[in-house]
């Protein structure tokens, strides 16, 4: 039985200017937060432009392999140094006075540097601002705070979980093609709340989808239960409820399933999944489902895996960034059809995508004010009621074995008004 | 006038019109009616790369990959009083323009290339406009002219969702 009690944020930081600073400071700048996949930067010199908080940041490699993380401001007059969303160079180039830096960030040369500045010029301490990186299963972080416990520690339990979801196959994941962003409106803690565990949503929110059959296998008899560990990071997972269904991970090509190198327990947690979706805190989130149905021209259905990050662009704001991961051993096929998938399921032109977002804009829009919008968003989803089926795997956190609770939410919540400091 | 007659090229432009009105007053049965069997909507990702001449649009990214199947369910689903995206309908309007012909295939086949804009309003977002380059492929099937497929650049690299929820 789950007795936590209910907690919540309150109204005014999704709508105030003053709890988005603080965010940024602590929320962010205190935490691990997402920037993107080894496999977007494979080679010496490759570089993605990305957003770190309210930071412009570049993720580059260099020659020694190891990947860095800066700001993409020049420490003459803070200018963007790279305008480009990706690339390949060994240096990055400031268009105000030319300033150079290194894949690095070190800064490399100056204009004029001996006749203009003086013998006590330092160019050791200009280079570009660097975030501490951490790498987990493929994933790269960052965070500002030279003090904060390392990635995995951070992650604690939840790094069994994405060992689940991103080492499950030997030859690992790869990013399908980039990344791209859309901007949608709502605020950013919005978006999240609903991947750490909403499956309550689903059948009034997605009804059409179901009733249109394309929900696949989510749409039969299915078991559901959230995990959730300190730190605010948490998921949910269903599986078939049908004990005739063989043992399988769904969707994925028979050579790969062979190549799965996975102990008992994680394959245990893979297989027979119809949907497993969570997120990271603060804003890295992910979703790897089964097959769908999405008619007659997608005949062959696939499996995916998506991953967001979500920044906030102003209270009522935010940006999406969307990747699709594919087993690096996939067939080309394969891969272009998962990201098919990905695109009509989960992309932010789809229609199934349509319905969340319309349900963020239409909570932006009832937000109301310091006088009438005062009473806290509800979130007694699952308190006091009897947990039901046994989870096929054993797991590290907490698991809950109900499918439909806000136990998730309420732990995002705690560790956001710890961070935050303030009272729920 | 673009390698094809003025006749023709007139027929293309009010078949575009008149495929553009039925998506702005919500008549999908008819648009749909206008799609050939395997047609496919396309809609690539804008990139900034570094040379100009590198193109502006992504090989592997898209926004959007629909097929006629696909957008029908997409329709099917407006009956519903479920679909929250769409009840109430959103303003939508189309500005076509530009047309270019191209002819691929003599007497059956044009490429038609069109800039548009396209207006949508829906409470509580503000009105917003998207512009984008298409490129169709236009077929003459039983007498018809049927649309086979068409590819949009859209002219932004940071859509809003709203931008993108329209078909151009």
């Amino acid at each position: 039985m789950t007795t936590d009690p209910s907690a919540s944020i309150p109204r005014s930081h999704y709508r105030d200017g003053e709890a988005l600073e603080r965010e940024f400071a602590t929320v962010y700048g205190e935490s691990w937060v997402f920037i993107g996949h080894e496999s977007e930067v494979p080679a010496a010199g490759d570089y993605v432009t990305r957003s770190m908080g309210a930071n412009p940041v570049i993720m580059s490699r260099t020659e020694d392999g190891a990947i860095h993380v800066m700001l993409n401001s020049c420490t003459h007059r803070g200018t963007e140094v790279c305008k480009l969303s990706y690339g390949n160079t060994t240096t990055f180039r400031c268009g105000y006075h030319g300033w150079v830096f290194g894949a690095d960030g070190d800064l490399k040369g100056v204009p004029g540097r001996r006749s203009l500045y003086g013998p006590s010029f330092d160019p050791g301490r200009l280079g570009l601002r660097k975030a501490r990186v951490g790498t987990f299963c493929g994933l790269v972080f960052a965070t500002w705070a030279q003090d904060a416990p390392d990635l995995v520690e951070s992650l604690g339990d939840m790094a069994w979980y994405l060992r689940g979801l991103f080492e499950l196959f030997s030859g690992g994941l790869e990013v399908h093609g980039g990344a791209h962003t859309v901007d949608v409106r709502g605020n950013w803690k919005i978006h999240v709340e609903n991947f750490a565990g909403d499956g309550y949503h689903l059948k009034n929110a997605h009804k059409t989808m179901f009733d249109l059959g394309v929900m696949g296998t989510q749409a039969g008899a299915v078991d559901g239960f959230v995990v959730n560990v300190p730190n605010g990071h948490s998921l949910r997972a269903q599986y078939l409820a049908d004990e005739g269904v063989p043992e399988a991970v769904l969707g994925y090509e028979d050579a790969l399933l062979e190549s799965i190198d996975a102990d008992e327990q994680h394959r245990r947690f893979r297989e027979r999944s119809t949907v497993i979706h969570g997120m990271v805190y603060p804003n890295l989130l992910f979703i790897t489902t089964a097959p769908l149905y999405f008619g007659a021209d997608a005949d062959g259905a696939v499996a995916f895996t998506q991953l967001r990050q979500i920044t906030p662009i102003d209270p009522h704001h935010h940006r999406v960034t969307y990747w699709t991961l594919v087993p690096r051993d996939a067939s080309p096929e394969w891969k272009s059809r998962s990201y098919l998938y990905s695109t009509r399921q989960h992309g932010a032109a789809s229609f199934f995508e349509a319905d969340d977002l319309e349900n963020f804009r239409r909570i932006d829009a009832g937000l109301g004010d310091a006088v009438a919008g005062v009473e806290p968003f509800n979130y007694e989803l699952g308190i006091d009621v009897a947990e039901r089926a046994t989870p096929p795997w054993t797991g590290p956190g907490r698991i809950v074995r109900q499918d439909l609770t806000e136990a998730n939410q309420r732990n995002l919540v705690r560790r956001y008004l710890e961070q935050m400091g303030v009272e729920g | 006038m673009s390698g094809v007659s003025v006749e023709l090229h007139h027929e293309i432009e009010q078949f575009l019109f008149t495929e553009a009105d039925l998506l702005d007053t919500h008549r999908q049965a008819e648009w749909l009616d206008l799609l050939y069997d395997d047609f496919s909507y396309r809609m690539p990702v804008p990139v900034a790369r570094d040379e100009p001449a590198q193109g502006q649009y992504d090989a592997v990214l898209e926004f959007a990959n629909e097929s006629k199947s696909f957008l029908s369910m997409r329709f099917q689903r407006l009956d519903s009083d479920f679909a929250w995206a769409e009840r109430p309908a959103a303003f939508v309007r189309h500005f076509v323009s530009n047309l270019r012909v191209d002819e691929l295939d003599p007497g059956r086949a044009w490429r038609a290339r069109t800039n548009v804009m396209v207006l949508r309003s829906r409470l509580p977002e503000a009105p917003v406009i998207a512009t984008a380059g298409r490129v169709d492929r236009i077929e003459r099937h039983d007498g018809r002219l049927l649309l086979c497929e068409r590819v949009v650049h859209i002219d932004t690299e940071h859509p809003n969702d709203s931008q993108l929820s329209s078909i151009f």
